[in-house]
């Protein structure tokens, strides 16, 4: 028991070696000891119950709020059930011919490729380039519904040399016939060569447009045929 | 109340009670000698830890009165116990008592000193308690107990004022204990030892009239005061002892029966002595300490922190398994209600699929399908098209055969929509890699609404040579015409030439050429749909 004995405050040898006593509870623990493991085992044993109780609870409440969020959905769904007949066979056909026209499924380049060289030989317009710049989704501005899908774009940014506006024009309006997309802007100029030779181009345009498809979240992007 | 146990000690020995739902019981004598205090231990180690009560009756018990300066909190407490400690040096039972303040003078603070003085009594039966580990929880003074009794007596009594100076006499184990009160608050006490043979009743007033020339040599008592005292005795000595009591000019005496005493007390029966009373004081109200124990009462102590344990876990199980139980209530509703949803849902799907069965299998969702439409008709009907524009614009050009566009720059305006310079998207710039951009707003597509478009148009006006009036008159009707358009605002960018009066003009005339340059303007256009 020599923690309990006091040292000598006059002896600096006692001092410098002087322990501090424990305190009375420490020394006498084993009094207390069936108190505290009485208090420490009811204390794991009640928290644990009382948490994992609490968990449990959680658990079927959150189950419960799935369950409720479901059964109003089909509820709903039952309730309109008529309109939803007649919903498809309104937008049905109209879905299929987007589809068709890949609006909506994975972008296909390929397709805009071959309908940009398609027009260009039946309009016989002077040679044109592009360029197409990755795919982005859009972040839509306001409540609007897009079911499963989510709105992409691809930039094309097109330099055509026109002998007359109405080749651009005709352009633009024949390749919105082969998918979806709007013009971001455009901008004609009159060349200066315009007089020099009888198909020497008079006009050059640059025009930006976007490339428009509806793709699912979880659908991959490829640029092979769908 | 718990049990706990009592002891009184005299100087001859040491009564045992036992208090339990506020009565005492088992009450067990151990005189002072060493077979006294081996039974003692046996004792203790029979009624195991219950916490331990002493009340020392003792003949070496001081009392002195001080004036100490008012001092307040830790300050104060050390100045009396420093007092203490040299007023009463040989014993540890010391206790200071503050009864007030002075009226007069600097109003110091009225202290009563009072001390056990010799601890040698007390020491075996501490030690023995400590031998056993009984939870020591006081060391208490049957004088200072005796102010209690006389207060409960005096409740008891009625409301009538309480006297200034008070004497109580009780008969205790100890002797004949005269306890005085001025005031209310305890000034004196003696403990008288009656003679051999001698009757109790033919000391009390002698005893009495002795104390009170004490009482006036001391000052406590003036010569003209009255001194009420008081009187416990048993039933039966009542009326023999009101005989020999009589009153004189300066004391009043009151002989109560101890019934009255033990009646105030709530007590079941009549104790004989005093002692019982004080004890009972003690075990209803268990007020603290009225002497420092200096580490004795460690194992009370323990014997608290255990009781706190047992009683933590104690409460803490029962608010848990409360709150447990009524978590797993909860829990069996929500099942309940989530169980009877999913039939719902399913009754409600069987019919949606009961009705769906008519319909040919759907090529996705309806929601899907009627998404897409609808995204594509906003494309179709809201989204920039620079066709509109184009078309107002040449129908004005069909009208004004003397201006010829020389260039256009259309293009559909976009809130927030990135610069020209930050996307490096500037029409014409073909090469460089591609580079990814942040997300656009579909406000550039035209959904939800139509976005405004522009128009930068530059033009020249083909007339005469130096006809400068006739160039302007041209660029303005047709501006003017194109203002006229719905939804179209014109705002002229660049003038033929600048007449304004705040700027320079120059110029040439009769010069071949020289009005090429002054026949060009450019507007800005505006349209929104």
């Amino acid at each position: 028991m020599d923690a309990m004995t006091p040292a000598n405050p006059a002896n600096p040898a006692s001092r410098a070696g002087a322990r501090v006593p424990l305190p009375y509870w420490v020394r006498h623990f084993a009094l207390i000891r069936p108190a505290a493991i009485t208090f420490a085992v009811t204390a794991a044993v009640t928290v644990a119950a009382v948490v994992t109780s609490y968990w449990k609870l959680y658990e079927a409440r959150q189950q419960e709020l799935r369950a409720q969020g479901t059964r109003d959905a089909e509820r709903r769904r039952f309730v309109h059930v008529e309109g939803e007949k007649q919903d498809i066979r309104i937008y049905q056909p109209l879905y299929v011919e987007l589809r068709r026209r890949g609006f909506v499924g994975t972008e296909n380049r390929l397709e805009w490729v071959e309908a940009i060289r398609q027009i260009q030989e039946a309009r016989h317009l002077l040679p044109l380039t592009y360029q197409i710049e990755p795919q982005q989704p859009y972040r839509l501005a306001g409540p609007v519904a897009t079911g499963d899908y989510q709105l992409r774009g691809s930039r094309m940014q097109v330099h055509m040399d026109l002998l007359h506006e109405m080749d651009l024009i005709n352009f633009l309006v024949d390749l919105r016939q082969r998918g979806v997309f709007t013009v971001q802007e455009c901008s004609i100029k009159r060349t200066a060569s315009a007089a020099n030779a009888p198909l020497a181009p008079a006009l050059s345009a640059d025009c930006t447009l976007n490339w428009l498809t509806l793709t699912t979240t979880a659908a991959p992007r490829h640029q092979g045929t769908p | 109340m718990l049990p706990k146990q009592l002891f009184y000690l005299t100087s001859e020995g040491l009564q045992a009670w036992q208090w339990h739902r506020g009565t005492l019981s088992n009450a067990a004598v151990f005189p002072a000698t060493r077979a006294g205090i081996d039974e003692f231990i046996a004792y203790l180690e029979e009624h195991g830890a219950r916490p331990a009560y002493l009340v020392a009756d003792l003949i070496e018990e001081d009392f002195t009165r001080h004036l100490l300066p008012h001092v307040r909190g830790r300050p104060g407490r050390k100045l009396r116990a420093r007092r203490l400690a040299q007023q009463y040096r040989d014993t540890p039972y010391r206790a200071a008592l503050v009864q007030g303040r002075a009226e007069t003078g600097r109003r110091d603070d009225i202290v009563l000193f009072t001390a056990l003085t010799n601890p040698a009594i007390l020491a075996p039966w501490v030690d023995a308690m400590t031998l056993v580990q009984t939870p020591l929880a006081g060391i208490y003074s049957a004088t200072l107990l005796s102010r209690t009794l006389l207060e409960r007596i005096d409740e008891r009594a009625g409301d009538a004022p309480r006297p200034r100076h008070q004497l109580l006499v009780t008969l205790q184990s100890g002797g004949l204990r005269q306890t005085y009160l001025q005031g209310g608050e305890l000034k004196f006490s003696r403990l008288v030892q009656p003679g051999e043979g001698g009757d109790v009743a033919d000391t009390i007033a002698p005893e009495t009239r002795r104390t009170q020339l004490f009482l006036t040599s001391v000052r406590l008592l003036e010569r003209d005061d009255m001194l009420h005292v008081t009187v416990l005795v048993p039933e039966d000595a009542v009326d023999e002892l009101a005989q020999r009591c009589e009153d004189g000019p300066a004391t009043t005496y009151r002989v109560l029966p101890i019934d009255t005493a033990a009646r105030a007390l709530n007590m079941a029966h009549a104790p004989v002595l005093a002692d019982e009373l004080l004890l009972h004081v003690l075990g209803r109200a268990t007020p603290d300490s009225h002497y420092p124990l200096d580490g004795k009462d460690t194992f009370y102590r323990l014997w608290r922190m255990r009781l706190s344990l047992y009683a933590s876990s104690a409460v803490l199980a029962t608010m848990c398994l409360a709150w447990t139980v009524a978590n797993l209530v909860g829990y069996n509703i929500a099942q309940d209600n989530a169980s009877g949803l999913r039939s719902e849902s399913a009754h409600y799907l069987a019919a949606y699929r009961n009705s769906m069965s008519s319909m040919p299998p759907a090529v996705s969702k309806t929601v899907n399908m009627k998404a897409a439409v609808q995204i594509d008709r906003m494309v179709a009907q809201q989204g920039p098209w620079p066709l509109h524009m184009l078309a107002m614009v040449s129908e004005v050009l069909e009208r004004s055969p003397q201006v010829r566009v020389t260039q256009l720059e259309w293009r559909a305006t976009v809130p927030g929509a990135p610069t020209e310079a930050a996307t490096g998207t500037v029409p014409g710039a073909m090469g460089g890699a591609p580079a990814l951009v942040a997300p656009t707003s579909s406000l550039a597509l035209g959904i939800p609404k139509a976005p405004p478009q522009t128009l930068r148009l530059q033009a020249e006006v083909l007339t005469g040579q130096d006809n400068y009036r006739n160039v302007l008159e041209s660029m303005n009707a047709f501006a003017q015409q194109l203002a006229r358009m719905p939804h179209m605002t014109v705002e002229i960018a660049q003038l033929p030439f600048d007449i304004r009066s705040n700027v320079k003009l120059s110029g040439s005339v009769g010069v071949a050429n020289s009005g090429e340059d002054r026949s060009r303007f450019t507007l800005d256009l505006v349209w929104t749909p």
